[in-house]
């Protein structure tokens, strides 16, 4: 019995070491490299190309604020007196993200996706979000699955890279298609207030770790900005000043929106596009170039 | 750690700790259920007793009466009761006379099939003099709720798992080491191949309108699969479990996929419930002795009361009539028992004709199996008839390349096992330690990663 005993525990050791260990080393590479860096960009797919030096890149496509800010909170000891970046476009404030939340069929599997990034730094699911209740975040304390999965893409985020492309917007149906998807969509039934509540509990959490946060607005073009509801507008002008936040207004400054031939599609600059942004920021913004 | 260092030396303790821990596991689901398997144990134990202090041969069969009463009584009420009301009902609407019937709103207690079963076979037995009755209390109701097995079988005979309640129990390090491995073998076959295959057959099985006969030839492959990790996985967790706790029960499945024929399938298909229909239907309607007709009639009957017993659906019966018709010309030309030994036994490989056979009985068990899942006779027909459409000749949908490496990879590892008890029993056992290590690392890997959506088992249901 002694002897079962000792193999079945040396057997599951083995296992929790075999598990844990290569998570962990890969983990602390990562929050390394976060230490190691002086700027940091935290955002979504319409800053996912800035590749700067010295500059860790967070951008996770389609990704809300609440998942950036689990990413913020488990690396909170390496981030710290940092120039902090955070993608602030009008899209974050539409309430897409919320009712997307309620309603799994408006896009599938994005809540999935978005709720598996929260703990996508925990070998066991750490966080919780007060106020998304437990229909929508079920809770389970270990998702072997999910942990399997985002080892596989620690290692690939370590090796970091993927080019932008070089397509230009097509046409304006495609424009259309995500000022609807952002804007008139019928089954959005309430305003998105997790959105604005985890932006403010970011900006709290970096300021608090002595953290210089500006919030950057990328470019997009000129048909989406107009059909943009006036009062998102507002909102979105009125909250750097309010929250004594600079605001990096890169779309009133670099004036692509009428270059068309710039962007894949109503927002998301190309190539080409990025490296206008990229070229702005080595000038303007880092301070080591 | 209870069970093996602090009731190991007083054997009542450790019966009493096994019954204790089967009434919370069978509890848990539903503790007022709990009456009902008490009531059957104190039926069926006192019947025993009575048995053995009478030799009237009427107050003989009134105590046998009285047990299959209670217990088929319990089992007809929970599990059949709505069906044969409905059908009633249904047939007087045929008739052109419809009435009303009120449906109870009953919940089946989970695993009364099983456990009815094993507590009537110590009835029969001791009624028979085969068995000796028991006047051990605990060790009897023990026996029936024996929480590895007590919810979906294998159906054990008193004969076996009794006489083990009533011997110390040692230690056997192999064996629990056995046990572990069975375990693990039973979890890749439940949570990776049949939670995994239920997905892709509750879609197909589902909405078999909106596909193609090419698309529905593969949900009934996937419910095959299914249905057989699920069940026979089951039975793999239930036999380790019981060796972790010095029990041996029976095999409950012996590769069945790799028969020869029918007769064979049913030789290593859910072997305990197979015997026991053996040992106590057909063999006292006379088996397969007699005249053409009886042997004709024995064998409907076995088949579709097995159908039946699987559920109140005439699905299942249908299930059961269609396993008949397969095994009669066997019967009749008296080859149902040419296959007795494994395949290819001593080979790598099967020959051309054993393979051929093989495909064969698989091919006809996939169309059973299409009753066996279906909702109602109706879409089983239409299911089959879509099938055989012209869209058979198509590419199917729900094709799924991991699914199908992972189906493969448990008939390869099945089929190297498979004259050993289950499918990894001996499997590496000429490796090193390090490469058996990893083996044994590399399947934990694969349920953790490719487990499947939480499935209920569906033998529960049963």
């Amino acid at each position: 019995m002694k002897k079962f005993i000792f193999k079945v525990s040396f057997f599951i050791i083995l296992l929790i070491i075999l598990y844990t260990l290569p998570f962990q080393y890969i983990k602390n590479d990562l929050s390394k490299r976060i230490s190691n860096s002086e700027t940091l960009i935290i955002g979504d797919s319409h800053t996912e190309y800035i590749d700067l030096p010295n500059t860790f890149n967070y951008s996770v496509p389609g990704s809300a604020y609440f998942t950036q800010y689990s990413f913020i909170k488990e690396f909170e000891n390496s981030i710290k007196n940092k120039k902090v970046f955070l993608a602030f476009n009008y899209h974050n404030l539409s309430n897409l993200y919320q009712n997307r939340l309620l309603n799994d069929s408006i896009l599938p599997k994005w809540k999935e996706h978005n709720l598996k990034l929260v703990n996508k730094y925990n070998l066991y699911n750490k966080y919780r979000f007060e106020n998304i209740n437990e229909n929508i975040n079920p809770f389970k304390l270990i998702d072997f699955k999910k942990n399997i999965d985002d080892f596989a893409s620690l290692c690939l985020f370590n090796k970091n890279e993927s080019i932008n492309s070089s397509t230009s917007v097509a046409d304006t149906i495609q424009i259309k298609d995500a000022i609807f998807r952002h804007w008139l969509n019928p089954k959005y039934v309430v305003q998105d207030k997790i959105q604005r509540d985890y932006l403010n509990r970011m900006i709290m959490l970096l300021l608090k770790n002595g953290n210089e946060v500006v919030l950057l607005k990328m470019p997009i073009t000129r048909y989406y900005f107009n059909n943009i509801p006036s009062e998102t507008k507002k909102e979105l002008d009125s909250f750097s000043y309010t929250n004594g936040l600079r605001l990096l207004d890169l779309h009133a400054r670099l004036k692509l929106q009428n270059n068309y031939n710039l962007f894949k599609d109503y927002g998301h600059l190309n190539i080409k596009g990025d490296s206008i942004v990229v070229n702005y920021f080595l000038e303007n913004e880092l301070s080591s170039h | 750690m209870l069970y093996w260092f602090v009731t190991n030396k007083n054997l009542k303790l450790q019966n009493l700790l096994l019954l204790g821990a089967s009434y919370i596991f069978y509890g848990w689901w539903d503790w007022r259920f709990l009456s009902l398997i008490v009531f059957s144990s104190c039926v069926d134990y006192y019947v025993g007793i009575a048995l053995s202090k009478t030799r009237n041969h009427n107050n003989r069969k009134l105590l046998l009466l009285t047990s299959i009463g209670v217990n088929i009584g319990f089992l007809g009420f929970f599990k059949y009761f709505n069906f044969f009301a409905e059908s009633f009902a249904d047939a007087f609407t045929i008739l052109g006379n419809p009435i009303e019937v009120s449906r109870l709103s009953i919940i089946l207690p989970v695993g009364i099939s099983f456990y009815t079963f094993q507590t009537l076979s110590y009835s029969i037995d001791v009624y028979k003099r085969k068995l000796e009755p028991t006047n051990n209390i605990i060790a009897f109701f023990a026996f029936v709720s024996f929480f590895p097995q007590l919810v979906a079988g294998p159906i054990e005979r008193a004969a076996n798992l009794l006489p083990q309640f009533y011997k110390k129990r040692n230690f056997d390090y192999s064996r629990a080491v056995d046990g572990m491995r069975q375990i693990l073998w039973g979890l890749f076959k439940k949570v990776v191949i049949a939670d995994n295959c239920a997905t892709y057959a509750n879609q197909i099985f589902n909405n078999s309108d909106e596909y193609s006969g090419s698309t529905l030839v593969l949900g009934a492959l996937y419910f095959t699969f299914q249905i057989y990790g699920d069940f026979s996985g089951y039975s793999d967790i239930a036999i380790g479990t019981s060796r972790l706790f010095g029990f041996n029960l029976k095999k409950n499945f012996a590769f069945p996929y790799f028969s020869r024929d029918i007769a064979e399938f049913w030789r290593r298909w859910h072997i305990s419930l197979s015997t026991w229909f053996r040992d106590y239907l057909y063999i006292p309607l006379g088996g397969s002795r007699g005249r053409t007709w009886m042997k004709i009639r024995n064998i409907f009957i076995i088949f579709i009361v097995s159908g039946f017993w699987h559920g109140a659906n005439w699905t299942f019966v249908i299930w059961g009539a269609l396993n008949a018709l397969y095994f009669l010309p066997l019967l009749l030309l008296k080859k149902n028992r040419i296959n007795t030994n494994t395949v290819a036994q001593g080979k790598s490989l099967p020959s051309v004709k054993e393979l051929f056979q093989m495909l064969l009985t698989f091919s006809i068990t996939v169309l059973a199996w299409v009753f066996f899942r279906a909702e109602n006779i109706g879409h089983a027909i239409n299911y089959i008839s879509a099938i055989f459409s012209k869209s058979l000749i198509s590419m199917p949908g729900f094709k799924k390349p991991y699914l199908a490496i992972l189906i493969l990879l448990l008939i390869m590892i099945e089929w190297i096992g498979r004259e050993n008890e289950y499918g990894i029993e001996k499997f590496g056992f000429n490796w090193n330690r390090p490469l058996r290590l990893t083996f044994y690392y590399s399947i934990i890997f694969v349920i953790f990663y490719f487990g499947g959506k939480e499935q209920q088992f569906i033998y529960f249901q049963f």
